[in-house]
């Protein structure tokens, strides 16, 4: 070894035993941390779209009045609200002649009496 | 015809023999000591992997050496590409890389001359860790580059040149 390289290994030291502990049975199979990491080339852009995703959902969630938020609608803003976001059933029957899913008359009547009325909502507010 | 218990016993001799300095070599390229361990593992699995692709044309030394060198630059460039860097800025993550190293016993003229190597283009890195370090003939370093005997020359004469005017005092 020369006085260069000896230099080198003087202040760049390896674990103690390091290289006596070196074999061929561990090198028969790789033990690299490479091999054990995911690969981080995926690892960035996998965040990104986590995030995005997360974000998306959050906002999504917010569009959504929770259960103890006033909703302080005009009359024409909660029908939009109530057509957009409420069951698409509910309302259809409504428009039972247009949506007929094979109801009978009196299922339909039933069904009609248990209806929310939205006149009666709107002047609730 | 051979067995696999004379394989085993021929691969065992291999590792004993070249281990260290291809650590050696892997560890200069890289810079830190867990980089150097796995690019050392990955060299040899590589290396037993296409045993019988070696054709003898070099000396198994300088044919273990080319695959080290192989791995260790795919090694920096998966780094690279792990800190979405251009080429450039790798020097930047070598050092602080070689700073936060447990392994490496600072000194503040190693560290300067770590830091001047660090800033030479690749090329001429390796060329002159393979001249100043290793003292091997230009043949062999341009069978383990893939370059010509020319270019070695070249290489290693901008190296000197760029190290001098990088550890003058002014």
């Amino acid at each position: 070894m020369n006085q260069k390289e000896n230099h080198f290994r003087k202040h760049h030291k390896v674990p103690q035993d390091y290289f006596e502990k070196l074999s061929f049975d561990e090198f028969k199979t790789s033990k690299s941390r490479s091999k054990k990491m995911l690969n981080v080339q995926w690892a960035a852009p996998l965040f990104g779209f986590s995030l995005i995703l997360i974000i998306a959902l959050y906002y999504n969630d917010q569009s959504l009045p929770s259960a103890d938020q006033t909703i302080d609608f005009t009359s024409e803003e909660f029908e939009t609200y109530i057509v957009s976001e409420l069951s698409s059933d509910l309302l259809m029957t409504e428009y039972s002649d247009y949506y007929y899913d094979g109801s009978s008359q009196s299922e339909i009547e039933d069904y009609l009496d248990d209806e929310i009325d939205t006149e009666i909502l709107i002047n609730q507010l | 015809m051979i067995r696999e218990s004379d394989s085993n016993y021929g691969y065992s001799l291999l590792t004993k023999k070249y281990s260290e300095p291809l650590y050696w070599f892997i560890r200069k390229i890289v810079l830190n000591h867990e980089d150097a361990n796995d690019v050392l593992q990955d060299s040899y699995l590589k290396a037993f992997q296409k045993i019988d692709q070696f054709e003898g044309r070099s000396s198994l030394k300088t044919w273990l050496y080319q695959i080290a060198y192989r791995t260790s630059l795919d090694a920096l460039k998966k780094k690279r590409n792990r800190f979405f860097l251009p080429l450039s800025s790798m020097s930047d993550v070598l050092l602080n890389q070689l700073k936060a190293d447990s392994y490496f016993d600072a000194d503040e003229a190693e560290l300067k001359f770590q830091q001047a190597l660090a800033k030479l283009p690749h090329r001429q890195r390796e060329v002159f860790l393979l001249v100043y370090y290793e003292e091997m003939p230009l043949k062999e370093i341009a069978t383990i580059l893939k370059i010509t005997e020319g270019a070695v020359k070249a290489n290693s004469h901008l190296a000197k040149q760029k190290l001098k005017k990088f550890l003058s005092p002014d």
